[in-house]
């Protein structure tokens, strides 16, 4: 009997379906897949699908007598049931696609989802990947939220006063740097959020980046009671980040009262706990 | 005047130019990336909607869609010399391109099939929509509806959040000892007692009237239902929440509001860097706070 991803909907004897995507990842979808959410709409729901501020796609009003079989359609293309009650919600990851070419998060989200989606946990828990700090995929506001940084190195020797890395839209967006015509590029490390933008704009290789980390944050909420996450790990290697989140999870398992979210045990023991 | 028929234009924003293609191979060519939505505003997309994004994913792109968290299907990698044609396709279908650049994004409402709704959102939401999409401003602007104040779809992080909430009616004497459905309803502690008598803590209660949804026997009602408005909130590098603005305002409250905002953020809104503009809760926390900057 299927569980996960049946949701209560309205009306008497109707309910919601709620599924991600696993292929090619959850922010993704193929065409075919979204035929196979067209076909099952119109024939278990009312024609109609709905998209989750979470990357999860769901079909309302389908009869309870015919959930499985709906799902089970569902799964042959690649979607997977889950995401509602006390359960891992899906591991939240922006575009793949960004403008700004930030870190590519979507194989370490994909790693996470087929361990942590939907699974059951004291209470709902949200995990959110972010390729860059302007956080598309709402990494603070998230119980487990990961950040990408990248480091640069600044060799202003190499600038060829272009302007490029200030001025081009997809240059730096916190004037973290100054470049003019008569002075080589100087950059502010202290306004600098390690964004990376720059180093894919510079032509010359004046500015480079070099190692890529990802900052974590735990503890943050969207909902009745929203609250910021708190920076609990910096710079975490790329290797090290999904064995940090295993940490965070455990902890979170060991220490929470049933139905008690992150945030709440954080605030009861103290973040040093997760440290 | 001389009359000309119907042309489609290239809508302001909604095509992500500049992007790198990653699935496909383009040569002496750019691609642009599509943020189709429904439009008519819709939360939801039908059956049909769904198989055209599939065919322009095919025909034009790389076949994959994006999911956006504001309710939009993104196709990425269309070949920037068939943009029209794609957008062409999906306008027939009731979609267009629309949520990006700083202009108000798409009007984001929760999904009101949901049985914790205290009212529905998405009739005010289309109106909204209706009246603000795509309107250019200062920076980047989102507005929010949620049908009850658990906030599904964040009102409290976005730049005006809107939260159905309800005025409940309590009659005392038709509370039955023994029975605890309002408590066990109640998502906030502390917010129902019913020893020595049925009481709200009007401090702790969210208004959400799960109570009264549980209560059988007519002891906790529901009056009257209306809207929470906060404002200034954000997500992003720095997060910022809403502050309230009107604890029960009526649907034309609602669009007042807005606008009221809209017309001060407009008024008010300067440079936070080269680049950009402040986002509207950066010049609340300049000016210092809510009510100095509705006033300014």
């Amino acid at each position: 009997m299927i569980k996960a991803g049946i949701i209560r909907g309205e009306g008497k004897g109707k309910v919601v379906i709620r599924v991600r995507s696993t292929q090619p990842y959850t922010a993704e979808i193929t065409s075919e897949q979204l035929r196979v959410l067209a076909e099952v709409a119109r024939k278990y729901g009312s024609r109609v699908v709905h998209t989750t501020p979470r990357q999860a796609i769901e079909i309302p009003d389908v009869e309870e007598s015919l959930v499985e079989e709906a799902i089970r359609e569902l799964e042959k293309a690649g979607f997977k049931a889950g995401a509602s009650g006390e359960l891992t919600r899906h591991t939240f990851a922006c575009s793949r696609w960004c403008l700004y070419n930030s870190t590519p998060v979507a194989e370490m989200v994909e790693e996470i989802n087929e361990k942590y989606g939907d699974v059951e946990m004291p209470a709902k828990l949200t995990i959110s990947f972010s390729g860059c700090d302007f956080s598309c995929a709402r990494s603070r506001t998230s119980d487990i939220g990961v950040i990408a940084k990248t480091r640069i190195k600044v060799e202003p020797d190499r600038c060829i006063k272009c302007g490029l890395c200030v001025n081009d839209p997809l240059g730096c967006q916190v004037d973290a740097l100054t470049v003019s015509k008569e002075k080589p590029v100087e950059w502010d490390s202290e306004k600098c959020v390690g964004c990376g933008f720059c180093s894919n704009i510079c032509p010359v290789g004046s500015i480079t980046a070099q190692e890529k980390g990802f900052d974590i944050y735990i503890a943050g909420g969207g909902g009745m009671f929203p609250r910021e996450a708190r920076l609990l790990k910096e710079f975490v290697s790329e290797e090290r980040v999904l064995e940090e989140v295993d940490r965070i999870v455990e902890k979170y398992r060991a220490l929470a009262k049933p139905g008690e979210r992150l945030f709440s045990v954080v605030e009861r023991v103290g973040i040093e706990e997760f440290d | 005047m001389a009359e000309e028929g119907f042309k489609l234009e290239l809508p302001k924003v909604g095509i992500i130019k500049g992007v790198k293609p990653k699935d496909i191979e383009v040569v002496g060519e750019k691609i642009v990336n599509i943020r189709a939505r429904a439009k008519p505003y819709s939360n939801i997309y039908t059956a049909e909607q769904l198989e055209k994004v599939a065919e322009v994913a095919e025909k034009y792109g790389s076949g994959k869609v994006h999911l956006s968290p504001r309710h939009n299907l993104e196709i990425p990698e269309v070949r920037n010399s068939m943009l029209m044609p794609a957008l062409q396709e999906l306008f027939a279908a009731g979609l267009q391109a629309g949520g990006s650049g700083t202009s108000v994004r798409n009007i984001f409402t929760c999904a009101d099939y949901c049985p914790n709704k205290v009212r529905g959102v998405r009739e005010l939401g289309a109106i909204v929509s209706e009246l603000y999409g795509d309107l250019p401003l200062p920076n980047k602007f989102t507005i929010s509806f949620a049908a009850c104040p658990s906030g599904c779809s964040r009102p409290w992080n976005v730049d005006i959040g809107i939260i159905g909430i309800a005025e409940l009616a309590l009659e005392e004497e038709k509370c039955v000892d023994g029975c605890t459905a309002c408590l066990e309803a109640c998502p906030v502690e502390g917010a129902i007692s019913i020893e020595g008598g049925l009481k709200i803590d009007s401090e702790r209660c969210v208004r959400c009237a799960r109570c009264a949804r549980a209560c059988t026997e007519g002891a906790i009602k529901v009056k009257d239902t209306g809207f929470k408005v906060v404002v200034g909130g954000k997500e992003g590098r720095t997060v910022l929440f809403g502050e309230e603005y009107l604890s029960f305002a009526k649907d034309y409250e609602v669009i007042e509001a807005i606008d009221k905002v809209i017309r001060q953020y407009k008024k008010l809104a300067q440079k936070r860097d080269r680049k950009k503009y402040e986002r509207l809760g950066e010049v609340i926390q300049r000016i210092g706070g809510l009510e100095a900057f509705m006033s300014s």
